[in-house]
């Protein structure tokens, strides 16, 4: 399983695809933050310094959407993560770890093992860019409350899970499918759909685009134990409480659990290509 | 690991897709230091038995033993560690280069090889690194991917070897150098099992081949045997095939003789040189004659398309 691992991890890093994605995720958040801030600045400059974003251009916002996997940085990750899967049996490689004596099983793991490695490598250098220039340049929304520094933490934490979950969603789909292509669609298309569910969620709930929005507030119990649903609402929301934390890490372990169960039965079962 | 008299038994090997049968209650047999030739039509269930055995495709029913291990076991992991293979197409990663795709197959069966082993092996197979080094294996040609995938196949000092359809893409001189690395390597004592469907190949590699038609294993004969078995024959090409018998069979005698494929076929068991002598005598004019004997491929010929399982 170790050796499985460090071929994965070999192929991964070694192919000039890794290095492609380093590059995105060093130029990327220069790139966002600096738009950011260059719009922050305009906007100042015409408000007299007052915020009118509602928080939207502020170091605290921008840290916690850069765990955001439905757009920018976590798409190139998912889509990134999806191709070094599909790869190893597109190749062929596949095929020489299970002549070599490998169980489907350990095949299996290590791939997972080695997209969260690749998925939480690529959004720690991301974030930590993001954060160090955002903390440098968004000096008007400095320091942060305590309440902001808690929610920050909890969205960090739910952040990174959140790569571990997407991880078990591109392993399952790339290994059973087994082409790049429809791989690509259906993971992008699952967080989108979750990306525009939390958006519906955030118009009724946190701007009262709808009256009598109580009337949905069960819904919210459900939702949040939809993956990604709760990591949207603590990137969205400003105030993040203890419920949706343990909602969202008690979502992502029955989910992901539910996903590697799912997937080593399929792939034990299934004739390989 | 217990020693057997099989590398690999496969006993009533059975794979269906939905309603095809694609194979068909099989029993192959390989002894250790055999170079099997597995022959059969495009389709006839060579490479799904192939994937059977080496774990890629999962049988409906029966079962097989590599090493002796029973493919029901859960040390048939181990046996596998013991073969390799090239199943279908090679199996290289394409956006790295040979030496690369050689470390990464290292990594997979935990072994440790220097560069200056993995080099050495590249040369093995008939690859110039000197020249590859900086390519990356897509950029390669069909037949350069081909001997890679055979060194990387060799990488962990297999006993035994799959080889499906190896001659695919390979030049004339390719094809020369895959038989002698088989030859080479069965000598050290390495196993192969080899499909394709170049039965000449076959012929000056194999020592033993198993028929397969339909999904099923139509016999298993050692080239021995079936030499043993041929019918030893003297071929003659001519303009007047018909007046050419009437003459041979009235001058020498002969009771087994007919005409096939635009030859005359003498089966007697006559000298050449008294058939050459009785056409000169008669002043017969003749385009050829040559004395042949039963290849693979009339062996495959006569049990396939001349049989009943066509």
């Amino acid at each position: 399983m170790l050796s499985l691992l460090k071929a994965d991890l070999f192929r991964i890093f070694r192919g000039k695809l890794a290095r492609i994605g380093l590059i995105i995720s060093v130029v990327l958040p220069v790139v966002i933050v600096l738009i950011y801030y260059a719009a922050d600045a305009s906007l100042a400059s015409i408000t007299d310094g007052e915020d009118v974003t509602f928080g939207l251009f502020s170091a605290s916002s921008l840290i916690k959407t850069s765990f955001s996997v439905s757009d920018n940085m976590g798409l190139v990750i998912i889509i990134f993560s999806v191709i070094f899967v599909s790869l190893d049996i597109v190749n062929g490689t596949l095929r020489n770890k299970v002549i070599a004596g490998h169980s489907r099983t350990s095949i299996y793991c290590s791939h997972l093992l080695s997209s969260i490695i690749y998925n939480l490598v690529m959004i720690i250098i991301y974030t930590s860019i993001t954060t160090l220039l955002t903390l440098l340049l968004f000096k008007r929304n400095n320091p942060f409350s305590a309440d902001e520094i808690r929610g920050l933490v909890y969205s960090i934490v739910l952040g990174l899970v959140t790569y571990v979950f997407i991880a078990t969603v591109t392993t399952f789909l790339a290994l059973i499918l087994g082409s790049i292509a429809p791989s690509i669609i259906l993971t992008v298309a699952y967080t989108m759909v979750i990306a525009f569910v939390t958006m519906i969620f955030f118009l009724i709930f946190q701007w009262g685009a709808i009256e009598d929005a109580e009337r949905f507030e069960p819904l919210k119990y459900i939702l949040y134990f939809i993956p990604l649903f709760a990591n949207g609402s603590t990137l969205t929301v400003a105030e993040v409480n203890n419920t949706v934390f343990i909602e969202g890490m008690v979502s992502y372990l029955l989910f992901g659990g539910l996903n590697v169960f799912l997937g080593l039965l399929a792939f034990n079962r299934k004739d390989l290509k | 690991m217990e020693e057997k008299k099989y590398v690999l038994e496969t006993y009533a090997l059975t794979k269906k897709y939905k309603e095809k049968l694609a194979v068909d209650c099989v029993n192959m047999h390989i002894e250790y230091g055999d170079i099997y030739g597995f022959v059969g039509e495009n389709g006839a269930g060579k490479t799904t038995i192939i994937r059977l055995i080496t774990g890629l495709a999962n049988p409906t029913s029966g079962r097989y033993a590599l090493f002796g291990i029973n493919s029901a076991d859960k040390r048939i992991g181990d046996a596998r560690k013991y073969m390799s293979g090239i199943v279908e197409a090679v199996s290289v990663n394409r956006s790295m280069n040979a030496l690369d795709n050689l470390k990464l197959q290292c990594l997979i069966n935990d072994i440790k090889k220097t560069d200056e082993e993995l080099i050495e092996l590249i040369h093995r197979v008939g690859l110039d690194y000197q020249e590859i080094a900086k390519k990356k294996a897509g950029d390669f040609s069909l037949g350069m991917r081909q001997r890679l995938g055979i060194a990387i196949a060799m990488i962990s000092n297999p006993k035994f070897i799959v080889l499906d359809e190896p001659m695919n893409g390979l030049d004339p001189q390719g094809f020369i150098d895959v038989r002698e690395t088989i030859v080479k390597l069965n000598k050290e004592g390495v196993t192969f099992l080899v499909s394709s469907h170049i039965l000449a190949e076959l012929d000056k590699v194999c020592n033993k081949i198993g028929v397969i038609s339909h999904g099923r294993l139509l016999d298993e004969i050692t080239i021995e045997d079936l030499h043993a078995k041929s019918r030893k024959r003297i071929e003659v090409a001519s303009e007047d095939l018909e007046g050419l018998k009437e003459y041979l069979v009235s001058n020498l005698n002969l009771g087994e003789v007919e005409i096939a494929n635009d030859h005359l076929l003498i089966f007697d068991n006559i000298d050449i040189n008294e058939v050459l002598k009785a056409l000169v005598n008669g002043n017969k004019q003749v385009k050829d004659i040559s004395l042949k004997e039963d290849t693979i491929e009339d062996y495959y010929i006569n049990l396939v398309v001349g049989g009943k399982h066509a």
